[in-house]
């Protein structure tokens, strides 16, 4: 088997590969602990929720796009994203910290050097996937690391293809090989393993296009976004909510939602005043985009947003309030308050 | 000139913000429309801009915004307007500077007092040390820094091109900053607002004032500079004399600032005869204006503004007393009433008297004053000025750093040694300093121990007296010179005997 190189790809495909490898890997490994390096993107996190989430090289990136970027926190607003210098900070209860978890760094673009030898010095030593895009990453570091193998994998959907590089300890190769192997026959998926100089498998995974859809495709508690409010995220066991403000616009990242997404519903539980749900504002990208309420009291309705034909896959969610108003016990100017994020086909 | 709709990237404050400058972008931008294919970013998602022109979120501007995309910043002197002055950092263009100085606006946009006090030092070199000395370490900061200090040369050095409302303005930038570095300056009058004005007997049924009265009618918060001081006393004269009037002020109180009613009391003829409307919004400000006789519009100390009551007065065809001063001074002879500044109460009292006597010169002056609106001060004109602007503006390009990556930081950040025994020429330092900014270290060595422990006794405090304010310490280390693993030396310095500091130096703001 040969992996053939990358074609430009159909819409929702790109949406698809990141869903369809997520689950291919949790399928593959108990206790599986994912980096993803593809903020805001989320290519793996978003399908895997609990992952950590970083910029690959936030450096490398126009210094506007960056500071913006940086102003996003994960986890509800409780974990920084992850660079060499917060990969200590993350949340001691993030399954990446918990002993035993099988770590995996994925990144679609070269990773800062810093960040890469944090990686490569932690003890147990992550394995690391990259899209075929990342360039020579892969390459270089087993160039750097000899007692390191290469697992190529490729997904196809439909006629679109991605490809991937699974760089970890060579003495783990083989086994993570057939785990994967079996992963995908236990998914019901097609899955061929060939190659010689290093192991090669491909998953076939049917178009999202074709396959019947629920109506719900994904729901996002409070607790896992990654926004630029400065307020966390507040939770009463597994149930999360959390407050807008001080300033009057929030913005999540919601990165690659699934495909063939065509409208979100974003569940605002309170506001201090009626009048400032009449009077919110959305924004897709930046793109102010029109929105519809769904009543549910004075103070609380189901913000209703269309989602454009042609989803990015680095979406990103802005709200806003007229005015912000101090909470009665407490310092906090406060907007809204919302608990999840539910998108639908 | 042929310019086909080009993308215009168009960074200001809009309505519903209450800002002049965000409703002066509005109608802005619903002139130049035409010209341009316009995204507006705004800080706020809920901003409003006219038809056509889409509103985006400024802090995702680089999604938009090109290596040659025309971009137009309007820049104010208050907070609604520093992400405006964030954004030209990032995306060079052509600027409007609406207010002159803009030291609040830095005020408020830097992180620590330490550039501000780098660009008093570059906007008045032989004021900055002592004001900033004042500020930095006994925390006096008075209304003249204000004043006397200008904060536009990071403006001008940032913009392709420079847009200000009156030669005055112009030629006060030339004289901080130079002919060279204003040369790329424009002058584009403050378009007369597009709005339909009631014909004045119309104004007064509607607002239930007489038909027969002679009205005299001033605007906006009524502050120091609008010398009201000047015209009390010359309104009282005025009625003194037996001249019958009325003064309306269309407009709020600042009472901390001027308080107007206390002062009024003092003027008893005046006082039976004046009304202080407080905030009026936009159809009661031009009611006032159109049933006026004459709209009295000073400044001293003026900072060069122009005055959005006063381009209403003239499209309303008021006869208008000004200021003879600053941006004022620009206004036609024949459009406006000037008032010599040395002489300003005789004055006003001998043009009202005239006015109040003779109509037809009234309303000769008002006439003047509507054509200038219809032709100088018209939108459409504007509009193409400002088109001519950005286009001249697109043919010198800047580089626009927000569109690159930062150039990767040095491991270690630049040392300079000197020697510090030579400390006391307190100036050194600062000479050695001028071409660093951000992150920096200086290593001051001494022959030994002994003596760093001398000069520090003889120039106490050490540190104190040799960095300058605008550089902020942000660690010392005593390297003893003896070989110790702790001690970190700059390379090649190693086993040096000195005194080691991190400093952060306030230069360029991004």
């Amino acid at each position: 088997m040969n992996l053939a190189p990358e074609a430009p790809l159909q819409a929702g495909a790109a949406l698809q590969f990141g869903v369809a490898m997520a689950r291919w890997l949790d399928a593959a490994f108990d206790a599986l602990a994912v980096l993803d390096l593809s903020f805001p993107r989320n290519s793996l996190a978003n399908a895997l929720p609990g992952s950590l989430v970083g910029i690959a090289d936030a450096e490398a990136l126009p210094r506007a796009e960056a500071a913006f970027l940086r102003r996003f926190r994960a986890a509800g607003g409780w974990a920084p994203l992850c660079d060499a210098a917060t990969l200590a900070e993350q949340p001691s209860a993030a399954r990446w910290q918990q002993p035993g978890a099988r770590r995996l760094a994925y990144a679609e673009a070269p990773v800062a050097a810093p960040m890469l030898d944090a990686l490569l010095v932690a003890a147990p030593r992550p394995w690391f996937l990259w899209r075929d895009n990342a360039g020579g990453e892969a390459a270089g570091l087993l160039a750097k690391h000899p007692d390191h193998a290469s697992v190529a994998l490729q997904i196809d959907v439909g006629t679109d293809a991605a490809r991937y590089h699974l760089v970890l300890p060579a003495s783990d190769a083989a086994a993570a090989a057939e785990a994967l192997e079996a992963a995908g026959r236990r998914l019901g998926l097609a899955v061929a393993l060939g190659g010689t100089a290093e192991l090669q498998l491909r998953l076939d995974v049917p178009s999202a296009a074709a396959a019947p859809r629920p109506p719900l495709l994904a729901k996002l508690p409070a607790g896992l976004l990654a926004h630029d409010g400065a307020y966390r995220s507040e939770a009463d066991g597994d149930y999360s909510w959390l407050w807008s403000g001080p300033e009057r616009h929030l913005r999540i990242a919601l990165g690659s939602l699934p495909p063939f997404s065509r409208w979100l519903k974003l569940a605002v539980i309170g506001v201090p005043r009626p009048e400032m749900l009449d009077r919110m504002a959305v924004s897709l990208n930046g793109d102010q985009v029109p929105c519809r309420l769904e009543r549910w009291s004075d103070t609380s309705a189901g913000v209703v947003v269309d989602l454009p034909a042609e989803l990015p896959p680095d979406l990103i969610l802005g709200l806003s309030v007229p005015y912000l108003v101090k909470e009665d016990q407490g310092e906090r100017r406060l907007g809204f308050c919302m608990d999840k994020i539910e998108v639908f086909s | 000139m042929d310019v086909t709709r080009s993308p215009l990237g168009f960074f200001s404050p809009l309505p519903p913000e209450k800002n002049g400058i965000a409703d002066y972008s509005y109608i802005l931008l619903n002139e130049i429309r035409k010209y341009y294919d316009i995204s507006a970013f705004c800080d706020d998602p809920a901003a409003q801009a006219p038809d056509g022109v889409r509103v985006r979120d400024q802090q995702q501007s680089y999604r938009h915004i090109t290596p040659d995309s025309r971009v137009l910043h309007q820049i104010g002197n208050n907070a609604g307007h520093v992400f405006v002055l964030r954004a030209l950092r990032q995306f060079p263009g052509l600027t409007t500077i609406h207010d002159i100085g803009l030291f609040y606006l830095y005020e408020l946009e830097q992180p620590g007092m330490e550039g501000m006090l780098a660009e008093m030092g570059r906007s008045a070199p032989l004021l900055a040390p002592s004001f900033g000395r004042h500020w930095k370490r006994l925390g006096l900061k008075t209304k003249a820094n204000y004043a006397l200090f200008d904060m536009q040369r990071e403006l001008l050095a940032r913009s392709t091109g420079v847009v200000v409302h009156s030669l005055f303005a112009k030629a006060k930038l030339s004289g901080i900053y130079g002919e060279a570095a204003t040369r790329h300056v424009s002058v584009i009058p403050h378009f007369a607002p597009p709005v339909e004005m009631a014909d004045q007997q119309q104004a007064r049924d509607w607002l239930g004032l007489p038909q027969d009265a002679f009205i005299v009618t001033t605007s906006g918060f009524a502050t120091n500079a609008k010398r009201f001081d000047w015209l009390m006393q010359a309104l009282e004269q005025v009625l003194a004399q037996g001249t019958e009037l009325r003064w309306i002020h269309a407009g709020e109180e600042r009472a901390e600032e001027y308080d107007l009613s206390a002062e009024l009391a003092r003027f008893p003829l005046l006082k039976q005869r004046s009304q202080i409307t407080g905030y009026v919004d936009e159809p009661t400000l031009n009611a006032h204006v159109s049933a006026c006789d004459v709209l009295v519009n000073l400044r001293f100390p003026s900072v060069g503004e122009s005055s959005g009551s006063l381009a209403r007065a003239f499209s309303a065809g008021r006869c208008c007393l000004v200021t003879d001063t600053a941006s004022y001074r620009e206004l036609p002879r024949e459009a406006v009433v000037h008032l010599p500044l040395m002489t300003p109460v005789p004055s006003l009292v001998a043009a009202l008297s005239a006015l109040h006597k003779d109509p037809a010169l009234l309303r000769a002056i008002g006439d003047n004053a509507r054509r200038y609106a219809e032709t100088t001060l018209s939108l459409e004109v504007v509009g193409r000025q400002y088109r001519d602007a950005i286009e001249e503006a697109a043919r010198r390009p800047l580089s626009r750093p927000g569109l690159h990556p930062p150039p990767r930081p040095l491991a270690e950040p630049a040392c300079l040694t000197l020697d510090g025994t030579a400390l006391q020429d307190r100036a050194r330092l600062a000479r050695s300093l001028q071409q660093q900014h951000g992150p920096c270290r200086v290593l001051l060595t001494f022959d030994s121990l002994a003596e760093l422990a001398r000069a520090s006794r003889e120039h106490a405090p050490l540190l104190g007296s040799v960095l300058p304010d605008h550089v902020k310490l942000l660690d010392t280390r005593i390297l003893s010179g003896a070989a110790r693993s702790d001690d970190q030396w700059p390379a090649g310095m190693a086993g040096t005997c000195g005194i080691l500091l991190h400093l952060d130096v306030a230069g360029e703001a991004a």
